[in-house]
């Protein structure tokens, strides 16, 4: 994902920050970079019926928490947790970030695999 | 003077290098010293009768021969390390500690000279912590306060965060008076400053080669006078014996002591370069340079809505360490990371993230910071540079 692009996304996903009526939910921290990312999940019937999240952290964190939670909205919980760190790109339909930035795009994934588990 | 010409990498990458306190680019002359040794004289040193460990094993000597000119001291004080982590564990394994014992460190230090202390708390080792003040200096009073009662009082010369040089002569001073071992993590002050260890009159002194221009796998423990005799070797093997039976262990004499195993001889030797390199610049100039580069970040930075860490330019090392928020009245930090991915793609190094020290992050408040630090080859117009990718950063983040 290019910059410009991926600043887009960051303000969009900075101000959809929000707390939903949740029956799950998980905080993961990231303790080198001082990331946190809270899940709320709303799971009706092992469907994921919404989902949100608050998020300190990084513009690739923070963007890559957005697109995962808009992205699960409606799947089956079964489907999400057959996501792996090896899927996640491909899942979401995006350019993989580079290798250093890896842990900073993958902390909501884990955030939601421990809100299911 | 300009000193991009002597590193290689400057050349070959065309990237601004603002990393050096982590590790430091290496000049061509270190880098010949290495390919020399390998090309010319390989051998084990120490061990052989013919020509080429004869070869190798001056070219060991004399590099440590080196290093205890630069830092004023005997080679046989010096004990060769893979880098001052692995110099400060063998300090503290050097110590003999018995329950109740107190260790006095600050909150400012890296993990490598906190971690070694915090391992003895399971033998009943009490570890205690000097606060610093707003400018990012120890709290002197406090410490003379603390220092009661210490057997060891292990700071660093510089902070690899803030900056900060420690009145190390003082610190020692003060280790004297209440009976304590001073042991110095100098890894951050060795590469920037001169140091004479015996003017500084402290026990330990521990520095990392490869952050001084030397290869990675190298550093020294530098060791009081007589502290070879007296000490336990961490670790033993070859080498280090004079003789043994199987009943009875006669130690070699001086560094060789604690030094078991073939050591990273070509290292050894390339780190003898950068010191030859070093002295030829001279350490004072180092310094000087440094202050420029620092004096010239410090008053590019008035309108950017940055905030540095530590004291003044005359007071620390040639690092700054900051957060950046994305408009003046701001509220929001932009992430290190994101910074530092920045910079890169304007082919600017630099170092995000708490720097393995969290504890001084935590006393900060801040959950990461990006660090820009300097050595010779970096140039003002590197500074300049840097400045402008800042204000394009806070640009696209506003
Ligand atoms: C102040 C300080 N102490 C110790 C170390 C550890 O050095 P090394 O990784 O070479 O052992 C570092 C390295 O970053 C440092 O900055």
């Amino acid at each position: 994902m290019n910059l410009d692009k991926l600043l887009i996304i960051h303000k969009k996903a900075l101000a959809s920050q929000k707390v939903i009526k949740h029956n799950k939910t998980h905080i993961t921290k990231n303790l080198s970079c001082g990331d946190e990312v809270k899940i709320y999940l709303n799971i009706q019937d092992d469907v994921i019926k919404d989902a949100s999240y608050q998020i300190t952290g990084c513009s690739i964190s923070t963007s890559f928490t957005y697109l995962l939670v808009e992205k699960i909205k409606g799947l089956r919980v079964e489907d999400v947790k057959k996501i792996t760190k090896e899927s996640f790109f491909d899942f979401l339909g995006v350019e993989p970030v580079s290798s250093g930035r890896i842990k900073c795009a993958l902390i909501a994934l884990i955030a939601v695999r421990y809100a299911l588990s | 003077m300009n000193y991009q010409n002597d590193f290689p990498l400057i050349k070959n990458r065309g990237i601004t290098y603002f990393d050096s306190g982590a590790t430091t680019l290496k000049p061509q002359s270190v880098i010949d010293a290495v390919v020399n040794f390998y090309t010319h004289h390989t051998a084990n040193i120490h061990r052989g009768i013919h020509i080429l460990s004869e070869e190798a094993t001056e070219l060991y000597e004399e590099s440590k021969e080196k290093v205890a000119n630069f830092l004023n001291t005997k080679p046989e004080n010096v004990i060769y390390v893979k880098n001052a982590t692995e110099g400060l564990n063998f300090a503290s394994a050097m110590i003999d500690f018995s329950k109740g014992d107190k260790v006095l460190t600050s909150v400012t230090e890296h993990h490598s000279n906190l971690l070694p202390w915090l391992l003895l708390k399971k033998q009943g080792v009490i570890v205690d912590f000097v606060d610093i003040d707003e400018n990012g200096k120890l709290n002197m009073d406090e410490l003379v306060e603390k220092a009661k009662g210490a057997k060891v009082m292990a700071f660093s010369h510089a902070s690899n965060v803030i900056g900060t040089i420690n009145p190390v002569s003082e610190i020692s001073k003060i280790a004297r008076e209440v009976g304590a071992i001073s042991v110095i993590d100098a890894a951050q002050s060795v590469p920037h400053l001169p140091v004479n260890f015996s003017k500084l009159d402290v026990d330990f002194l521990a520095f990392s080669g490869h952050k001084m221009l030397a290869p990675s796998g190298t550093g020294g423990l530098l060791v009081k006078e007589g502290f070879t005799k007296t000490c336990t070797p961490p670790i033993a093997g070859g080498g280090t014996i004079e003789d043994v039976t199987l009943t009875d262990i006669k130690w070699a004499s001086g560094a060789e002591k604690f030094e078991g195993g073939t050591p990273n001889i070509e290292g050894a030797i390339g780190l003898g370069a950068a010191v030859d390199y070093l002295q030829k610049i001279g350490m004072k100039n180092v310094r000087r340079h440094e202050l420029e580069l620092l004096n010239r970040f410090y008053s590019n930075i008035q309108d950017l809505p940055l905030t540095t860490y530590g004291p003044k330019p005359n007071e620390r090392t040639g690092l700054v360490t900051f957060t950046l928020k994305s408009r003046l009245d701001g509220k929001m930090d932009i992430h290190a990371h994101d910074i530092a991915d920045f910079l890169n793609a304007r082919k600017i190094a630099v170092r995000s993230g708490k720097h393995c020290a969290h504890p001084l992050h935590y006393r900060l408040n801040i959950p990461a910071s990006t660090r820009a630090s300097f050595h010779v080859y970096n140039t003002t117009d590197e500074v300049d540079a840097l400045f402008l990718a800042l204000k394009e950063v806070v640009e696209a983040f506003s």
